[in-house]
């Protein structure tokens, strides 16, 4: 018994000691990494080369010119008399001496200095240095001479060779026909050819153009060269330090997450009292390392760039910014069409969200539906309607104002190129986001507080006021907030109806100031810090201040809310509602519709010579729209499904866990969705170009990262609630039953919250899929996606075109939407 | 005056009727209760005394006054009520003294009068120190008072009660129960009191209303309805309840069940007959009529709650605690009977004691 004591006693003890050795071991090991990433970044400094990608195409060459003094150049030579020997060896020498002068590539000194040092190995670096020399900087190589070269059969290749020795050594002996293309004038011209061919046919076809491509990409200062060649002939950059030197900014970032993780897990530990390795802890570090790489550190770095731009502090680039009138003017017109489009907004949705959840209302559930899929359109998509529909000159609405009235051909009278116009688009696309919070709140309020105050004299009205309104207002301000962040933050709109009536906002000047190199991406980043105060400000409002004043809670019992008769005004009010669903949803639905069957946008689809059905067959017939789907469809999905992953995995720890940590990627994740999309691709493409050791600039993971980053926590949240209905003893039962964690889990818990996983993962891909702000800044040639094909087509090509795409694009939303429903029953949809 | 006339008032929820014909007077300063399972139409009654509901048919008078029926309809503001609702419906959004003194800041009273009330009625509820607190901040049972506070301050003479202390703790719930009682005593105010707890009706009552199905079983009070039941459904609601199949003639009930023991009756029932007995109206007695096997035993400190085998049925005994060693499992016993009900089987009842269970 005493041995047992003993043994628990101990057993802690002993565990808590490896434990703790562990965490110093990989804390060492990330400082080793990072040391030697930063050794690195200094030898590479030191030797000046413009990239540290110069040691692996150092290492390259040497690798590729082993090769060729093994299988070719050593057995030749000492194959050959003494003497033949020692005047190719001289000819080799003269060579390079020439070669050298002519390239400046170094002068005859130093590479005689270099070859006296070498001693016994003279002959085989002076080969060496004259073969990377031809190779790199010599006369190029045709690629038809090498193919030519390339096309002699095996058994005739010694005897060419031969022949190409007796050639240098002896001038009046023949060129053979193979490399006379190669080979001209004469001594020493016709030497060097020889000698050029004679490499030649030691070479694989291919790889030499691949070496000399890869050594040219990465050292293009032609001074560092004879240091490279002499470095690659000396065999100088073994694979490790090739390895370090190359990647060495890789290598200090992995050496950092790596410390920084033992770091962390210590500091958990140290909290938990528990020194042992728990799963559940890798799982949040690797989430939280994906999100301190690919989120915080580039909205950090962008921060520290806006006000250090030449490391050192200077408010020069943010004063020169906003004294700019143009900037201002933008800076000007998000503030004003945000703080519109919320109040606008938050008016409008309050009134629908008490119509159709709490009165008589006819067709409120149609309504209710209708207002929430218009959140799921694209807000370009409107923005484009809205263009066709109030375009000064050829409006449909402003030419059928015009007829009615009577007024004169001028344009107008009503213009959507204008901050009015604007705000009124931004309005009817974010209107939603209010629309749908301020419902959730009132659906979730208990009927009996309003009761109470009918029964204690309250009439309807005063009941409204005095009762339901003070409790709705937490819901209603973040509703509005998040309006104001939505529309302070979009892209698509204010590029489409902005730029063509100069009305610019702070996104559309970041995304301008991009596309002007260098300098214009620290501009941007100026604006783009602008952005991202506003939205953390307002992140932080509505989530410290609001969330301690939130009164609405979801009770165990299902509520019913009470139903207000609307009476008398149940027939005026319904007409109403139905009119603002004509204006808003299906107007622009119709507008989008026909004008993609229209030769001329100005003239009416029911004209039988402007109707036309080749925008839709041009479009959708091109291999370009359809790689672009592709691209999208590939996106989105693989976004999602890491997404819904990663949602699951958050969903678990924070629902089902007390451990400590749990609640930082939450935070992470939360502050992403809060980041203004230009603001994330922004900060994406400054640090993710290899400057920090991750180059995916310009490749589709960029995309999917950005999308994940922006677009996680609306699958999260969704799969968090669910979890948080499935009471923990459900899952308590399976296990007294006998079954395992795992099967628990698919047998127990997946099945209950599905219909949530399913809806998670769709509410992440949707957007993913039509995305464009953050596409028209991340996109590349081959990485196009369907959002952005859109956005072209409006722009360059032909509004019809870009209508029947756009109306693709709605299409596979609503059937999206629909498997969406079927998949969980009814239970979700958008 | 606080009386509620209900005439002949039924209610439908699309084809779903919860309420037949209800037809009751309550009179001034009585505390009615009405008793039922859940979904038995008792909270829809109070919700159309209230004023929440309109009855589909019928009318409802308060104090000989129309406020529901025909084309009358009265909002539930204008009928000067007071009412505490089952989540207690407390506004999180006003302090205590704000959530009290609402229903006299809606009749525009002078702040004075207001103070002096609401300060008169958080002392009946014990709560004139919480004045200042927002509802978060106090316990459930606090919760229930300001709530309470709310209905009476504006000194209704009618109280209506939703299932107010389903959601405290027992021990709570039992004080609580007291002191409606005592407040209602002390206003003299009628109460209409819903809930499913029977001991809760019992303990308050000076009537109560047992509503199965949309239709009164039986009103009366408490001690009315526990012995003189009007039929199975309220003998087995109130209390615990054993039914035994029998055959009433010559001036005894045979039990087929029972090896055809038989019980003396001179009622007015013959022929097939249920028979409910009360296990506390059962006892031990060495010169009892009924023979059996004591078959079960459960220690309960008060009592000794026993199972005893007649024939194929297993009869529920209540004994004293105290006589738990006397007897041990497989002794023959014998019983005698204080009291017993006797019901005409017509099968109907039957049905509607399986569809309630």
């Amino acid at each position: 018994m005493t041995a047992a004591v003993k043994r628990i006693a101990e057993k802690p003890d002993r565990r808590s000691i490896i434990t703790k050795l562990v965490l110093v071991l990989f804390f060492a090991l990330g400082l080793v990494v990072a040391g030697m990433g930063i050794s690195g970044l200094k030898k590479n400094d030191a030797t000046g080369f413009s990239s540290e990608a110069g040691y692996a195409a150092i290492h390259d060459l040497s690798v590729h010119m082993d090769r060729v003094w093994k299988e070719l150049l050593n057995p030749l030579l000492a194959g050959l008399p003494e003497e033949e020997r020692a005047r190719l060896n001289d000819c080799a020498h003269t060579l390079l001496a020439k070669v050298w002068e002519e390239q400046k590539s170094g002068s005859t000194a130093e590479a005689d200095a270099l070859l006296n040092s070498a001693g016994q190995e003279r002959e085989k670096l002076m080969f060496r240095l004259l073969y990377a020399t031809y190779l790199i900087d010599g006369p190029k190589v045709s690629t038809a001479n090498r193919k030519e070269i390339a096309a002699v059969p095996e058994n005739q290749m010694a005897g060419l060779r031969e022949k190409l020795v007796r050639a240098i050594l002896d001038e009046s002996a023949e060129v053979p026909a193979e490399v006379s293309a190669m080979v001209k004038g004469s001594g020493i011209d016709r030497q060097a050819g020889l000698m050029q061919a004679l490499f030649v046919t030691g070479e694989q076809e291919a790889k030499a153009p691949e070496v000399v491509s890869h050594f040219k990409k990465s050292i293009r200062d032609k001074g560092s060269h004879p240091m490279a060649f002499r470095m690659a002939a000396t065999n100088e950059v073994n694979w490790l330090w090739q390895l370090v030197i190359s990647r060495s900014r890789t290598f200090i970032l992995v050496g950092i997450v790596l410390a920084l993780d033992a770091l962390l897990l210590a500091i958990l530990m140290m909290g938990e009292r528990v020194w042992a390795f728990d799963i559940k802890w890798f799982i949040i570090l690797l989430i939280v390392d994906f999100l301190l790489l690919f989120q915080l550190m580039p909205l950090v770095y962008m921060v520290i760039k806006a006000f250090f731009p030449e490391s050192s502090f200077s408010l020069e680039t943010i004063q020169r910014l906003y004294t700019y009138p143009l900037n201002l003017n933008a800076l000007k017109n998000t503030l004003i069409a945000s703080f519109a489009t919320m109040i606008l907004g938050t008016i409008l949705a309050f009134p629908l969200a008490f119509l159709v959840g709490r009165t008589n209302l006819y067709g409120k559930k149609f309504f209710r539906a209708l207002f929430v899929l218009t959140y799921m359109v694209p807000p370009y998509v409107g923005a484009m309607a809205w263009l066709r529909l109030l375009n000064p000159n050829v409006g449909t609405i402003n030419l059928w104002m015009r007829s009615l009235f009577h007024l004169s051909d001028a344009p107008g009278p009503l213009n959507v190129y204008s901050l009015p116009g604007m705000i009124w688009v931004l309005t009817s696309f974010y209107y939603p986001y209010a629309f749908i919070t301020i419902s959730r709140a009132m659906e979730k309020m208990d009927p009996s507080l309003e009761e109470a105050s009918r029964i204690s004299g309250g009439t309807p009205l005063t009941t409204l006021f005095t009762i339901t309104l003070p409790m709705m207002m937490p819901s209603l301000i973040s509703g509005a907030l998040l309006v104001f962040v939505s529309a302070a933050s979009c892209y698509g709109i204010p590029s489409i109806i902005g730029s063509p009536g100069r009305v610019h906002t702070v996104t559309t000047r970041i995304v301008e100031y991009v596309s002007l190199g260098q300098q214009g991406l620290n501009d941007a980043t100026g604006m783009a810090v602008f952005l991202m105060l506003l939205a953390v400000i307002i992140l932080f409002i509505s989530d410290v201040v609001l969330a301690k004043r939130q009164y609405i809670t979801v009770s165990g019992k299902s509520v019913r809310p009470a139903i207000v008769d609307l009476r008398g005004w149940r027939v005026p009010l319904s007409i109403l509602v139905a009119l603002f669903a004509v204006i808003v949803v299906f107007i622009p639905f119709i507008t989008i519709f026909a004008t993609s069957f229209k030769i001329d946008v100005g003239k009416s689809m029911l004209n039988p010579e402007n109707f036309t059905l080749t925008n839709w067959q041009t479009v959708f017939g091109r291999v370009e729209t359809m790689n672009c789907l592709k691209n999208s469809l590939i996106y989105a999905s693989v976004a999602a499904t890491i997404g819904i992953v990663i949602a699951c995995t958050m969903s678990y720890l924070l629902q089902r866990t007390r451990i400590k940590g749990r609640k930082l990627p939450d935070f992470l994740i939360t502050l992403g969705s809060g980041t203004p999309s230009v603001v994330i691709a922004l900060g994406l493409i400054m640090t993710m170009k290899g400057n920090f050791g991750i180059n995916i600039y310009n490749t589709a993971y960029i995309m999917i990262i950005a999308y994940m980053i922006k677009y996680l926590m609306m699958g999260m949240r969704t799969v968090v609630s669910a979890m948080s209905q499935v009471h923990a003893s459900l899952e308590e039962c399976s296990q007294v039953s006998g079954a395992t964690w795992l099967r628990t889990m698919l047998r127990i818990t997946g099945p209950l919250i599905f219909p949530s996983i399913a809806a998670g993962w769709f509410l992440i891909f949707i957007p993913s899929f039509y995305e464009l702000s953050m596409t028209t800044l991340l996109y590349s040639s081959t990485t196009k996606t369907i959002g952005f094909q859109l956005y072209e087509y409006w722009t360059f090509t032909s509004q019809p075109m870009s209508c029947a795409l756009a109306f693709g694009i709605l299409l596979i939303v609503v059937v999206l939407n629909f498997v969406l429903n079927r998949l969980t029953k009814g239970e979700f949809s958008i | 005056m606080g009386t509620v006339k209900i005439d002949h008032i039924s209610k439908a929820f699309g084809n779903n009727v919860v309420l037949k014909e209800f037809n009751e007077v309550f009179e001034d300063g009585e505390f009615v209760t009405l008793l039922g399972p859940s979904g038995c139409g008792k909270t829809t009654m109070l919700r159309l005394i209230a004023g929440f509901e309109k009855p589909t048919s019928g009318e409802l008078y308060i104090d000989d006054k129309l406020v529901s029926g025909g084309n009358t309809f009265l909002p539930p503001e204008r009928r000067n009520i007071g009412m505490v609702f089952q989540s207690y419906a407390v506004w999180p959004h006003m302090n205590v003294f704000d959530n009290v003194a609402y229903p006299l800041t809606i009749k525009k009273r002078a702040r004075n009068d207001i103070r002096t009330s609401v300060e008169r009625v958080l002392e009946i509820v014990h709560l004139s120190q919480y004045a200042g607190r927002f509802p978060n901040q106090l316990s459930g049972g606090q919760q229930q008072r300001i709530a309470l506070a709310r209905a009476l301050v504006a000194e209704p003479k009618l109280l209506l009660l939703d299932e107010p202390l389903s959601n405290l703790d027992a021990k709570l719930r039992e004080s609580m129960r007291f002191e409606i009682k005592e407040i209602q005593r002390k206003l003299g105010i009628t109460v209409i009191y819903v809930t499913h707890d029977q001991t809760e009706a019992m303990a308050m009552s000076d009537r109560i209303f047992l509503i199965n199905r949309g239709v009164v079983q039986q009103s009366g009070s408490p001690e009315e309805i526990y012995n003189q039941p009007a039929n199975q459904f309220v003998a087995d609601f109130l209390g615990k309840v054993d039914f035994f199949k029998g055959v009433a003639e010559n001036g005894k009930i045979t039990f087929p069940s029972m090896n055809d023991q038989t019980l003396s009756y001179d009622g007015p029932h013959s022929g097939k007959v249920e028979v409910a007995i009360r296990p506390e109206n059962l006892y031990f007695d060495d010169t009892g009529i009924l023979r059996g096997t004591l078959e079960a035993q459960y220690y309960l400190g008060d009592v000794d709650d026993c199972r005893v085998r007649i024939g194929n049925e297993l009869v529920r005994v209540i004994a004293n605690g105290f006589e738990y060693r006397k007897r041990k499992n497989g002794d023959q016993v014998r019983l005698s009977v204080r009291d017993f009900m006797v019901f005409k089987d017509d099968g109907t009842l039957q049905k509607m004691l399986e569809i309630q269970t």
